[in-house]
């Protein structure tokens, strides 16, 4: 048992140190998983973290592809986020290309380094992807050519991490599981009185407590 | 009105409305101008004009000078400043004097009222716009004159108002030079009459570049007749080649002070007399029309114009090098006459070059480059001081103009003479061209001037039967040359180096068996007289073979004619243009890179094609937001070496690495030439 532990730390923290990159910069999605039903909407951030607040390095700009299933889901739209600076002063260029399984998005800063070190936090959201979802499953949200430049123009190491939208027929929602509850919660209380001898036939579910 | 009324003149011309025109001018502003020296004067006391006329005219020496109101108001009154005093009231369109005959020089002197007076005044070959200088104050004498236009037939003195203008108090006025008329001449005569500052630059003898000087005489071509062809040619050539330099001081923030050329005229004459016979069975006429072509080409004028700089303090960076202007005119005038009787003119024509220019940029430095110069640091330039590759460059900014006429006429009619008496054609061919410089730099400049014309003239008659023969000086006909010899030198054709050129004497300087009179290469033996490009000089002493050029210009003196070298101003014996784009590598501002226009927005001497800027896609001199953009839109695409999109790596270390990604987008951001990368 100790061995098995003991080989469980070193793959885990072979495995932090392997997928650390060297700036320990990471995109990753927010949230990284999630379940939704057919015919509804998602929308998942992509954050960058791992950056110093306040200082270099910051982003200036980045240029990456989103590949999911195109048989779960479907890309409707992209908003980017205000760190890069704000689109409608013209602080920023932006692009976003929503193709069948595909999503390329870019944005470019017109920021000065020194504007976008006291600008951006050590994490924040690069942009944010909404989907509508088609049918049932799971669709991985993967990361692709992903290019992330410094403010200088240099191109950071990143460490990418995938996400996933799980996506089913029917999923019970709030008012079902519970009426469920209730449900149990009788049954529970008929039980018990019964093992004391003292039935009482319920007059209505509605008023119980 | 007759010419007793001198007494009564007295004008009021207002002020002007009329732009000054006369940059080629030569104005009079002194009674004292030599021009002037022997002329009349006459005084034009301000006697009364006689109420309500608009026309005055008067007769001095044979000359008849009209006044005349433009706009036909006439009135009486006074103006500011000045007596009430009875005038000729010009009204708004000024008046018009009219001369008749034409005078060479004229110029009045008067009061100036209010405002500076001016005068256009017209001559033979130019209108001149003559602005006086202003007195400081009123009331004071003021001259205004002009000359060396040709004879001059009219002025317009223009008013811009009623009240003011130029009291005239005293005409001055130059008679033209009297006429050889009724002298008799030999049969052909050519004489070289005015404008050179030497005569030995005279040329009229056909051959341009070489001066009579050089030829030792004075030839003329043509003037064969015989009795199938009863015409009569002449060929007579006017050129000068004109060098001066002149020294302007070289101060910086004065430097506009103009140098070149001054106008100048050179004038030749021929006279070719002739008597006429009626062929056998033909009736007699009552006058015999003679009929002149005239035929002027060539080219009319080159102009270079090499400047060293010298400015002590530095110049500041300008593209305007050198500007100025060029002005010329080719007058050909032809008079018919019989001896002891006035001449008739019979044609008269005038050919103008107007060029302006706004900007030259020349500099020569094998004329003594001297000085220093100063650029302006920028992030994408270096800051070379005056090199070797940067003055060749301006010197492909040289600046020529060249034009030519070629216009050909012929008067049917206008001289009839009576049958069998003498009489003459004179052919008259006059250049006149100006110069005017200002080296925004300034210091020291010099300018070459090259005007060559050659015109032809040609008489016959159409009179039925009648046969023109030239006469010599006894008015005895010419003796008809005899068959076999076709030129009438005496040199029977087959014989004559120049059978169709008459050469007595036969010289073949070259031993090539052309004679010198009809050789193409005079001193280079060429006995197959090739020539190429018809230029009348022969493919083995041609400077350019293959593209006419009669004057044979080499600027730079490297044996390659101006009109083919692809450095005209600077030396390069061996035309080396390694990017093929026609301009040799010494003068080429990027010679490595095809740029025929040479273009170089900033005027630094460096050629656009050779310093386009990493990331200013649309190449307009600065990085801003549509580059951006178009780096942004082109990206993960492939970049040519070269692309200005391509501006960096990965390690954002500005090596281009062959891909065009966000990376060069983000890079060049930080290369904006304004802040937010605003265009």
């Amino acid at each position: 048992m100790k061995a098995l532990v003991r080989c469980g730390l070193v793959v885990a923290i072979s495995g932090l140190l392997g997928a650390s990159p060297a700036l320990g910069v990471s995109v990753s999605f927010l949230p990284a998983t999630q379940n939704a039903g057919v015919g509804e909407s998602v929308s998942v951030d992509l954050v960058v973290s791992g950056l110093a607040a306040g200082s270099a390095p910051s982003v200036g700009a980045f240029d990456f592809d989103v590949t999911f299933d195109p048989l779960v889901l479907a890309a409707s739209s992209v908003t980017f986020g205000s760190f890069l600076g704000d689109e409608a002063q013209g602080q920023v260029l932006t692009s976003s290309a929503l193709a069948s399984g595909l999503v390329d998005l870019a944005a470019l800063s017109f920021l000065f380094p020194d504007e976008l070190d006291a600008l951006q936090p050590a994490s924040f959201t690069l942009a944010t992807l909404f989907f509508s979802t088609l049918a049932a499953g799971t669709s991985p949200l993967t990361l692709s050519q992903v290019f992330v430049d410094d403010a200088l123009g240099a191109r950071l190491a990143v460490d990418t991490v995938g996400g996933s939208v799980s996506v089913s027929r029917a999923v019970p929602g709030p008012a079902t599981l519970g009426l469920v509850g209730v449900g149990l919660l009788a049954w529970t209380l008929r039980g018990r009185r019964v093992r004391r001898g003292r039935y009482l036939p319920p007059r209505s579910i509605s008023t119980l407590p | 009105m007759r010419a007793r009324l001198t007494a009564c003149l007295v004008v009021v011309f207002g002020l002007g409305a009329l732009a000054v025109g006369g940059a080629h001018a030569r104005p009079i502003l002194d009674a004292s101008d030599p021009a002037l020296a022997g002329g009349v004067v006459v005084s034009l006391p301000p006697n009364p004009v006689p109420p309500g006329a608009t026309s005055i005219q008067f007769v001095s020496n044979g000359v008849t000078f009209q006044f005349r109101s433009v706009d036909g108001v006439s009135s009486l009154g006074g103006g500011p400043g000045i007596p009430v005093i009875p005038r000729f009231q010009t009204g708004f369109r000024g008046v018009e004097l009219t001369i008749t005959p034409p005078v060479a020089v004229l110029g009045f002197s008067g009061v100036e009222i209010d405002g500076t007076p001016q005068g256009t005044f017209t001559g033979a070959f130019a209108s001149e716009d003559v602005r006086g200088a202003r007195p400081p104050g009123p009331l004071l004498p003021i001259f205004i004159g002009a000359a060396d236009i040709g004879d001059i037939s009219a002025v317009l003195f223009p008013t811009s108002g009623s009240s003011a203008g130029f009291v005239l108090t005293e005409m001055r006025f130059v008679l033209p030079a009297p006429l050889p008329a009724g002298v008799p001449v030999p049969g052909v005569r050519a004489e070289a009459l005015a404008g050179t500052d030497d005569p030995a630059e005279v040329d009229t003898a056909g051959d341009p570049g070489v001066a009579d000087a050089a030829d030792g005489t004075v030839a003329l071509t043509g003037s064969p007749l015989s009795a199938a062809d009863s015409r009569a040619r002449a060929e007579l050539n006017t050129g000068f080649v004109q060098r001066k330099v002149q020294s302007v001081s070289a101060a910086c923030p004065d430097f506009n002070a103009p140098f070149g050329l001054g106008a100048s005229t050179s004038e030749a004459r021929v006279v070719q007399w002739f008597t006429s016979t009626l062929a056998q069975g033909f009736p007699t006429p009552a006058g015999v029309d003679i009929e002149i072509g005239v035929a002027i080409d060539g080219a009319l004028g080159t102009v270079i114009i090499p400047v060293s700089v010298v400015c002590p303090g530095g110049c500041p960076e300008q593209r305007d090098l050198v500007r100025g202007d060029i002005f010329a005119t080719v007058a050909a005038q032809v008079f018919g006459y019989t001896a002891g009787a006035p001449r008739v003119t019979v044609f008269d024509a005038v050919a103008t070059l107007d060029h302006d220019e706004a900007q030259a940029g020349v500099f020569a430095p094998s004329a003594g480059w001297s000085g220093s110069w100063s650029f302006p640091i920028t992030p994408f330039y270096p800051s070379p001081p005056i090199a070797s590759p940067y003055v060749d460059a301006l010197f492909r900014q040289g600046w020529t103009a060249a034009a030519s006429v070629d216009f050909f006429d012929v008067v049917s009619g206008a001289l009839v003479v009576p049958l069998g008496d003498v009489f003459a054609v004179e052919f008259v061919l006059r250049t006149r061209a100006s110069s005017r410089f200002i080296s925004t730099f300034g210091s020291q400049g010099c300018a070459v001037a090259d005007f060559f014309n050659t015109g032809r003239i040609q008489v016959s008659t159409s009179t039925p039967g009648v046969v023109l023969v030239p006469v010599d000086t006894s008015g005895q006909p010419t003796p008809a040359p005899p068959a076999g010899d076709a030129d009438g030198d005496g040199v029977l054709d087959a014989a004559d180096n120049c059978p169709q050129t008459p050469n007595a004497d036969q010289a073949d300087d070259d031993g090539d068996g052309v004679g010198n009179a009809c050789d193409s290469c005079r001193l280079t033996p060429n006995a197959g007289q090739a020539d190429a490009d018809g230029d009348g000089v022969g493919d083995a002493c041609d400077n350019c073979a293959a593209s006419p050029n009669v004057d044979q210009l080499d600027g730079d003196g490297d044996g390659v004619g101006f009109a083919c070298d692809s450095s005209p101003f600077v030396s390069n014996p061996d035309q080396r243009d390694t990017d093929a784009d026609g301009v040799g590598d010494v003068s080429d501002n990027c010679p490595v890179a095809f740029n025929p226009d040479q273009a170089d927005a900033d005027a630094n001497r460096a050629g656009d094609a050779c310093e386009r800027q990493v990331c200013d896609v649309d190449a307009n001199r600065q990085v801003d937001r549509n580059d951006i953009s178009a780096i942004f839109a082109a990206r993960n695409t492939s970049a040519a070496p070269g692309d200005p999109r391509d501006a960096s790596s990965p390690r954002g270390d500005g090596v281009p690495d062959g891909v065009i990604t966000v990376d060069d987008g983000r890079f060049c951001t930080l290369r904006c030439t304004n802040p937010r990368c605003v265009p």
